[in-house]
């Protein structure tokens, strides 16, 4: 007998088959996220990418030296001020798709956190760079989630722009790096950064107020912890926002006299926090 | 920035503008020596010697130079603008204050 229809078994295969494809989907994008699969890296792995990380570093440190150059050989402020540099030869621009490759080649490696956290900045500074800030993003996460150097990446994470990519990465190492450190220096960051708009301002202020709450003790910097440099970001909140008046300062000037910010009411003043260095 | 901020301090009457500086130098003399190099002809305090000075601190200054812009009520109106920006946002305010005292003259 000649049938035209489809098999039964082939169409309830096919009818299980579109039944599991959205939710195998999804599947596989929980897993992707949730249990990444780090890169596996011998030791003459790390040794070759050190060396290699080691030698553009050279590169690069002399780069900056010659494009620098000007700015260190002008005499006087004026001739500082009057210097452009071409942002064609910027060491930073022009070494970002080498970065970009080492980080490929040597995935798991200690050099390549390092070439991974320039890349950050890099990338952060055009919009056009916005898909290799993703990936550098991504692998940061797979293979550095648990990393303690992580805390070199992050602790000053809030000097990039506010891109939901960097945000996305602040967030997730605030939520699941197991150590305190690196976890304080992710939410330090996150809140500085969604502090500086308007629109998430009461967000980072939560964020820096738990960070004063929960990780106060841990080094930021230096000889400062989070809790001595959150006081000053809340104070900067609350008191220091376009639309606030001035807080008074009353102090010494350089030639010896008394003087006092609220005498200068009814000027517009320029404040300038200066130093001739 | 100091030709610039000289060249402000000269287009604009003293009785409508004034620049207030705050110095972070190490020394008091490190600090009277570059407002003489600098030709600087307005006021700065200064903050103790050194970037950590109590005024740099509750303002939590990071970075040099750091500005804010204050209107004539000492509201703060812009945060470190330079530059052309810094030029139009004084403008701004400049405006605003001649308004008032226009304002006030029909009174």
């Amino acid at each position: 007998m000649k049938t035209s229809t489809t098999h039964p078994f082939l169409l309830l295969k096919l009818t299980i088959l579109l039944c599991l494809a959205p939710i195998h989907g999804s599947a596989s994008t929980v897993v992707m996220l949730d249990d990444p699969a780090p890169a596996v890296v011998t030791k003459a792995q790390e040794t070759a990418a050190r060396v290699a990380m080691d030698k553009m570093q050279k590169r690069m440190d002399e780069a900056w030296t010659e494009y620098l150059a000007p700015l260190r050989e002008a005499k006087t402020a004026e001739e500082r001020d009057a210097i452009e540099l071409d942002p064609e030869k910027d060491p930073g621009a022009m070494f970002l798709p080498e970065l970009f490759k080492f980080s490929s080649d040597h995935p798991g490696t200690t050099a390549c956190l390092e070439a991974l956290s320039q890349l950050i900045s890099m990338a952060s500074r055009d919009e056009k760079n916005g898909w290799i800030l993703e990936q550098v993003v991504d692998r940061i996460l797979v293979d550095y989630i648990e990393h303690p150097d992580l805390k070199d990446l992050v602790r000053f994470g809030h000097y990039n722009p506010p891109s939901a990519q960097n945000l996305l990465l602040l967030r997730a190492v605030a939520d699941r790096s197991p150590h305190r450190s690196v976890q304080g220096s992710a939410f330090y960051a996150l809140g500085k950064l969604l502090g500086s708009s308007e629109e998430t301002r009461a967000e980072g202020k939560q964020l820096l107020e738990r960070v004063q709450k929960e990780f106060a003790d841990v080094p930021f910097f230096r000889e400062t912890t989070y809790g001595e440099k959150v006081a000053g970001d809340l104070f900067e909140l609350d008191h220091l926002q376009v639309g606030q008046v001035a807080p008074e300062i009353i102090g010494a000037s350089i030639d010896g006299n008394l003087m006092q910010l609220s005498a200068f009411r009814g000027k517009v003043v320029l404040i300038d926090f200066w130093g001739d260095w | 920035m100091y030709p610039h901020e000289r060249s402000l301090v000269k287009k604009h009457p003293a009785d409508q503008f004034a620049i207030v500086g705050i110095n972070s130098e190490d020394t008091i003399e490190a600090a009277r020596e570059a407002v003489e190099k600098n030709k600087l002809t307005w006021k700065s305090f200064f903050d103790g010697g050194g970037t950590d000075g109590p005024i740099a601190t509750r303002w939590n200054v990071s970075g040099w130079p750091t500005t804010y812009l204050l209107d004539e009520h000492g509201v703060i109106r812009y945060k470190d603008v330079r530059g052309e920006t810094l030029d139009a946002a004084l403008e701004t305010l400049i405006d605003q204050w001649k308004a008032a005292r226009e304002a006030e003259a029909k009174l």
